[in-house]
Order: C-alpha cells, then structure tokens, then sequence
C-alpha cells in the first residue's frame, strides 16, 4: 500500500530505480498520447526528456505527477507499485513538478507562495521560522532570494527558485522540470543547470522535459527522445551524438541515406510569388524570434522550412500571413509590397494561409460547417450583397466543399467541433481553396495530429497545387513529410536561414546538422 | 472533472463532464426549469421571512395581468426591451457591457437637453422636435458606449469596470443638471426639468402609450433578429465573441466590428431612455430609472441573447418593476421583495449556462479520492 510507503521515504538502495514506469499507455480523443512507454529515473541522474511539441512528454511527466491517470501500466516509485490520483499523492512520495507556467500567486511573497496549503503550518503561521528555513535551503543552492519579497517583483529565473523552493520544503527527491529554460535568459539557464548539478549530487533526480536539444547535450546523464507518443532512443548521454538525436526527434529513419530524385520542375518556374527580404520578426517574448530571413517561393514550387520547433519558423509563416508585424525587412507577394499588410489584403492578392492548430485558429468549433465556411467569404460576392448574406449560396458552396475535399459528415449543419482533425483539415484546407484561387499557399504544419491517411491526403493536395502553378511554403516537424513534398527545403536556426537546399542535395543527416548546429553544410546552395 | 465526496463510509460524488452540444429544444427547457426554481427559491424566502408566498404569487401575477396593470407592465417593459436588444449586440461579440444603465442616462440628458433648449426658444421646429430628441438620445448613449469600446480596442481596458463607473458618471450628471441648470424654473423648487411637449413624445394617434411602445420594441426586437441572422455584421460580430484566434485568421476588422456592435448598444439603450423621460415620467429627475439597463442585463442573458425570447424576458423584468409597487401598496411587503427574485433568477441564468454545457450525474460509492 502506498501509506506504507509515506512512513519511510528515505534514500533507496541505488540499483532499485527511484522511478519505473512500464507500458504507459494514455488515449485522449483521436490521439495516442503515450503508447506503451518505458522510462526508468535513477538516484542521483538528471535525464533530459527529449522530444518535439506534443510528441508526448508532458504527457507522461503529468501521469507521474498525479494530474492523468494512465489507460494502461504501471508505476513503480522506489521498487513499490503505486497509483497515483492526484499530484498530493505524486507529493507525498517525493515527487514534485514544476510547470512551464509557474503557478504562483503575484501579489503574495516568496515565503506565503511555498507554504501555501503545507501541511502542519498551523492555525497561525510562524512566520520568521518559515523564513529562515527558506533562506538556508536557498543558500544551499548560491541563491538570492529574499523570502519577504513580492513574487511579482521577482524575475522569471527568481520564480524558478520559487517553484523548486515549494518542491524541496516538500521533501521532493524526484523533481519533474517541464522546459525550464524556455523563460530563462542565458545566465538564468546556466545557475539552473548548476542548481540541478548540485541537487543530483545530494542524490535527487532530476528530469529534464525538453526539445532543446544542446540542453540535453549539456546538462543530462541520460537521454531520452519520444517522437509520436513512443521512445524511440533511450542511451547514456555521453553516448549519444547531437545528429542522432535530431534524427530521432524529427523521425526521418525512413529515408535513411538514400538521396530523392529531381522531379519534373514546375510549370511556369523561375517566377517568384513570394520574396521576403531581411526578414525580422518579434515573438512573443519580446526578443527577435526571426532575423534578417530570406526566402523566395516561386510559382509551381514547394518550399519546405524545416528547423527544430522554436527556431522562428511560427513566427516567420505567420508575418508572411500578416499575423505579425514585421521589425524589418520586406515581404513581396506577386511584385506587390504586402510588408505588414493585413491578413484580408493578403487574402484578396492571393494568398491562403492554412494555420496551425486547425480547431484553434482555422474554425469556431461552436458554429456549424457551413457557417465555417461563410467565416471567409461571408462580406464578398456572390456570398452576400450590401451587407446581407445569401445562405442558399454558402450552403451551395459548403457541400462541394464537403464532397470535394471529402469531409466526413452527415450534414453541413453538423458543428464543425465534432469533426476529427483530418476533417477539420480538410475543411479548412477545401473552404480556402474552392473559395479563392491562391497563388500562393503557406501552410504551418498541415499535416500535425493527423492519422497517416489523412496526412497523405493533405500532401496529395499541396502536391496537386504545386502543379497547378500555385507557390506552396509548408511547415512541418516531420523531416520525412519535408524530404518527400518539397523542391527546396530552407532551413531555420536561431531565427535565421542557414541554408537552403535543394531537393537533390538534401539528406536527413545533412538537414539534422544544420538544424541542431546552425551550421550551413557545403552542398547548400 | 469536479469531485465532492461526503465524509464517512458512504461516498456519494458528482461528476461534472462537459456536454457536446445542447439542442435549443433542451436549452429552453432548462432555462424554464431554472426559471421555475427561482420563483420557488423566492418563496421559500418569502415563507421564512413571513409571508405566504403561494399568497404573494397569486396576488401578484393576477393583479399584473389586469387590464390596467397590463399596461403599466407594458409601459415599463418598452425600456428593458431596448436595452436587453442593445445589451446583445454587446455580449454577442464578448463585449461584457454592463452600462446600459449609464447610457440609458446618457439618452435621457441628451433628449432633455434638446427639450430645454426647446422650451427656451431656441433648437428645432416642433415638427422636427421627435426626431431631434430620438438622434440625440440614440448618438448620446451610442457616444456613451464608445468610450469603454475605444478604451478597450486602444489600451486593453477591461470594459467591466469602465462601464459599470461610466454607470455613475452619467447617473451624477444627471443630478447635477437637474438639481442647477436644467432645473424647471416653475417646478416650485422640485429637482426636476421642464416637462416634455408633447410633441416630443413617441405615440401613435388613437393608441395607447404602451402599445406604442411596445410596437417599438418589437420592431427593434425583429429588425435584430434579422441583423444577427441575415447580415455580414451580424454574422461576423458573433464569430468575434466565439473565437478571436478565427477572428484575426480570417481577417475580419475587429475593431470596427466592435466599436459598431458597442455603439448600436448604447444607441438602443439610449433610446430606451427617451421612452422613460418622454413616456413615463414625462421629465428627466434623480433616479429616474429604477435600474431598467441593469434589468436588462439579466434579460438578456435569461433569454439567452436570441433576440424574441429576449423580448418576452424582458416583459417577465416589467412585470417584477411593476409588481414590486404591488407588494408594497397590496401585501405590506417590501419593495424590495421583487429584488430577491430578481438576484434569483440571475442565478438560475447562471447556473442554466452551466447546467447547459456540462452533465451532471451523481455517483453513489464510486470516485474514491485520495488515499
């Protein structure tokens, strides 16, 4: 029983794993989150969790934190079987979780955010003692942290400090940290990687949740990569290589060596539709996500950007598609300077830009399909005129939409939310493309969540674009999808381009070089 | 998931899950049931306060639909019904305008306004009165709305708070005009303005008041439902309050669709309370709405901002203002009576949306939480 477990959760023998979890299997609506996993924690090890977004990590340190109950395994905590229902039960056996997001109340201080809801401060705190505890525990580490102090006045890497404070006055042994750095400035990341060293030192283990592959190169003991929802490569890190590693994440194993052959070239080849110059655009934390891009799409030609996610890639699709204002630079759309116009011009010059995270950004889950499809074209003729709609002809258009593009449905007044992801795809993908003539596609990852039929579909599409004389510019974090559709592949590190290559010249090694170095190899053109 | 288990051996927990779709067959019959269960709240407090409240509704709704109270509810319903339509332009598009009421004040400055210079000698023809004082209500609680609209497109304010203070501004306003300038030279000292001609009264020759009225409300009412159904606008206001991500993606103008949808609001509110000043009360003096823009925020949202059962929530809201008079006058009860259900009936809105979007089934001994 685990209560028996919670009298004496002292250190564990070293060859008992401190964690084990076997054949974790969680199911969420249309997707297998976590298929069958192992993954084992020792005393003393900081293992980095690698992986690109949603291949599952978060996942599964959240099964181990309590917070999902898994379809299907079994977790051992120091050689024990334990079920785990909620992150008080994950706490009470040493393991603790820090989130991507802190959780922390703003307006309170250092030490009112540790203890809240900690068992045994009694009706009316000891203040002072508290406070002193939680100096010695942060001089321990080399941290500043005045306890008194406002948790809003603190900077990002102060509030790590908080979180793990919470953790550690716990008793936690096993701390669960999810993309620790992605707040962090570069001197905040390196104390925090000295935190962690140290911490394993007394013992604790530590697991890195990451898809910063120079992290894990850097920090970790143990390397493991999920792609898809299973591991993939599970080795010592100082046995692992940075290209077999990008090679992992991205999954491009299919491919291996072998090298794609030309295919015809486009029809009309050699005239650009779309020529973005000096490129630089914000994100979202304030510092350049994209700098000085070059980029041109010609017509009848796919541009695939490949690059680990978090190298601006986003952020550069989504200044093209004039989600995002440009710093500097140009963007020039059929010879029309569309430099930060906004998403209706670029639509009416011929533009279509598939989002990412179609449920989100593509539709309104709430509203029906055809009204989905009148979300676009509902101000234009023929759809309406002065203002009022002509449901007869969004209905008209809505079900060759449906046919065409194949979504699966009983009716065009079924809710768009109830359709699974191909479907949403597709209608998004099918209400663009009968409702306009683009000459130019940017699609931002078209194919991610889909089953491999309907991702099949989506590249049957683009592939018959292309040859119809349409400019296709696709994102995607599945190298083979890149090797397989484009004519060019641009690659992206750090915010910038680092080399474009061409479809004959390009290998998944060559590609997982640039994008895990930044590094343009010398057949990039 | 949401669990509450009981202490001791049984276990009894509620889990709550989110429901797919809810039919509008299911969604009327709970918002009735909800209805149901606040007048049945209201009269157990009534009962426990000391009164028979079997005794309160049967005097209540049978005195109410008397020819004669008839029409008073009628008379009052007009401006709840304005400003319940008006408020769904607003919620519609997730604007959560909670001012109606100040720019309901903001109409009945601006039409008294066009009246004191009328009376003065000066502004329009009396021919051309009824139209002055109607834009100048519509443009001034219109104008009203804008500024939270333009604070919040420009600075992220966050309208809640901006409207609700604009609230008082307009209601002080008022007081200071008709306690100083604007007070009737002739009014024996009364803070109030000079009566309304009756040329800048609405009214339909040979037809009551409350006819006129109401055949107002329910052209607005129709015209709505039309705009939200058939138009460009009406169509993109409600993808703006559904998903702002689709919103932008799709390239809609958010902020003209807002700043139009928040003015139409304020307009309509604005042009309720040309109805109170002109029709009503026949003058513009303190406190000259009971909360009618208030009213209309739980009408609106009790008729789920579908713009005919907003018109029929509303006359619900005109019959609890009138029938709050009764009590007092009738039963020896408070005034104040008629509040409790009005804040229950706001909580049954409430809870309706969420017993709407989620199921909810009790499982006895299951769950199990904690260790």
């Amino acid at each position: 029983m685990v209560e028996d477990l919670l009298e004496s959760p002292g250190p564990a023998p070293t060859p008992i794993p401190k964690v084990e979890m076997r054949g974790i299997v969680k199911r969420f609506p249309g997707v297998v989150a976590n298929d069958k996993v192992d993954f084992t924690i020792y005393a003393g090890e900081i293992h980095a969790l690698l992986g690109e977004n949603g291949a599952g990590k978060t996942t599964l340190m959240n099964i181990l934190y309590g917070i999902y109950t898994p379809d299907a395994g079994v977790i051992r905590v120091r050689g024990v079987p334990v079920r785990l229902r909620s992150p008080r039960d994950a706490i009470r056996l040493g393991i603790g979780m820090v989130h991507q997001d802190f959780r922390l109340i703003e307006a309170h201080t250092v030490v009112e955010n540790v203890f809240l809801n900690y068992d045994g401060l009694g009706f009316i705190p000891k203040w002072s003692a508290l406070e002193s505890r939680l100096e010695e525990i942060a001089s321990n580490y080399g941290w500043r942290l005045n306890p008194r102090a406002r948790v809003g006045d603190l900077s990002p890497g102060e509030k790590q400090q908080v979180e793990l404070l919470k953790l550690l006055v716990r008793g936690a042994d096993i701390l669960l940290l999810d993309e620790p750095t992605s707040v962090l400035t570069p001197i905040e990341t390196k104390m925090l990687f000295k935190t962690m060293r140290r911490m394993a030192g007394e013992g604790k283990s530590i697991v890195l949740i990451t898809h910063k592959l120079s992290e894990a190169m850097s920090v970790s003991d143990r390397v493991t990569v999920m792609r898809r929802g299973r591991i993939v490569l599970s080795k010592p890190t100082r046995e692992a290589t940075i290209e077999e590693l990008s090679t992992a994440m991205v999954g491009a194993q299919l491919i291996g060596n072998t090298v794609l052959e030309e295919r015809p070239t486009a029809p009309a080849d050699g005239v650009p539709t779309l020529q973005v110059s000096a490129l630089s655009v914000m994100g979202d934390e304030g510092v350049l996500a994209v700098r000085d891009a070059d980029l041109t799409v010609n017509r009848g030609e796919v541009v695939g950007v490949a690059g680990v996610s978090g190298n601006g890639q986003i952020e550069l699709v989504e200044a093209i598609a004039g989600l995002r204002k440009p710093v500097r630079g140009k963007i020039i759309l059929n010879g029309v300077d569309v430099t930060g116009a906004s998403p209706r011009r670029l639509m009416e010059l011929g533009l279509t830009y598939i989002p990412p995270e179609g449920k989100k950004w593509g539709i309104v889950p709430e509203l029906s399909i055809y009204e989905n499809v009148a979300l676009r074209v509902a101000r234009y003729e023929p759809y309406s005129r002065l203002g009022v709609i002509n449901w007869r002809r969004v209905a008209e258009v809505a079900e060759r939409v449906v046919s065409e593009f194949r979504v699966d449905t009983a009716s065009i007044k079924n809710r768009a939310g109830s359709l699974s992801g191909g479907n949403v795809q597709r209608l998004i993908l099918g209400r663009e493309l009968t409702t306009s003539k683009p000459s130019l596609l940017v699609a931002a990852y078209p194919t991610k969540g889909l089953d491999i039929a309907a991702s099949e579909q989506v590249r049957r599409i683009l592939s018959r674009l292309r040859s119809e004389g349409v400019g296709v510019l696709v994102l995607s974090e599945d190298l083979d999808e890149i090797l397989e559709l484009s004519d060019r592949i641009v690659v992206m590190y750090g915010g910038r381009v680092v080399g474009v290559v061409r479809r004959g010249d390009a290998t998944p090694e060559l590609l997982g070089v640039m994008m895990s170095r930044g590094v343009a190899v010398s057949a990039s053109t | 998931m949401l669990r509450r288990s009981l202490p001791g051996s049984l276990r009894l927990s509620v889990r709550v899950e989110r429901r797919p779709e809810v039919t509008p067959r299911s969604s009327i019959i709970i918002s009735l049931g909800m209805l149901l269960l606040a007048f049945l709240a209201s009269g157990l407090i009534f009962q426990f306060l000391g009164f028979s409240a079997l005794h309160i509704y049967r005097s209540f709704f049978t005195a109410l639909l008397s020819p004669i109270m008839l029409e008073e509810v009628f008379r009052r319903s007009a401006p709840i019904i304005l400003a319940a339509i008006g408020l769904c332009y607003s919620y519609r598009m997730g604007f959560w305008n909670i001012g109606a009421e100040g720019q309901l004040y903001m109409g009945m400055i601006a039409a008294t306004g066009v009246v004191v210079l009328y009376s003065a000698g000066y502004g329009p023809g009396e021919q051309l009165l009824l139209p002055a004082v109607v834009a100048a209500s519509m443009m001034a609680g219109g104008a009203w709305g804008l500024v939270p609209a333009i604070l919040r497109v420009r600075f992220g304010a966050n309208e809640i708070i901006t409207t609700l203070m604009l609230n008082y501004t307009a209601i002080l306003l008022a007081d200071f005009l008709v306690h100083g300038a604007w007070k009737d030279p002739a009014g024996y000292g009364f803070a109030q303005t000079v009566q309304f001609p009756a040329a800048a009264r609405i009214s339909i020759p040979g037809v009551p008041d409350a006819v006129a009225y109401l055949a107002l409300a329910l052209v607005v009412t129709a015209l709505t439902f039309l705009v939200f159904r058939f138009t460009v606008f009406g169509f993109e206001s409600k993808i703006v309050g559904l998903n702002i991500y689709a919103s932008r993606y799709a390239g809609l103008s958010i902020r003209s669709i807002l700043i139009r949808g928040v003015f139409i609001s304020g307009a309509l509110a604005g042009l309720a309370g040309l109805i109170v000043v002109s029709g009503l009360i026949g003058r513009l003096r303190p406190g000259a709405s009971p909360g009618y823009g208030y009213h209309a925020i739980i009408a609106s949202m009790l008729g789920g901002l579908y713009p005919p059962a907003v018109f029929f929530s509303s006359i619900l809201f005109g019959m609890l203002v009138t029938g709050g008079d009764l009590l007092q006058a009738s039963l020896q009860m408070p005034k104040s009576g008629v509040e409790i259900i009005m804040a229950m009936i706001f909580l049954a809105t409430i809870v309706a949306e969420f017993v709407k979007r989620h199921r909810l089934t009790i499982v006895v001994g299951g769950g199990g939480a904690g260790t």
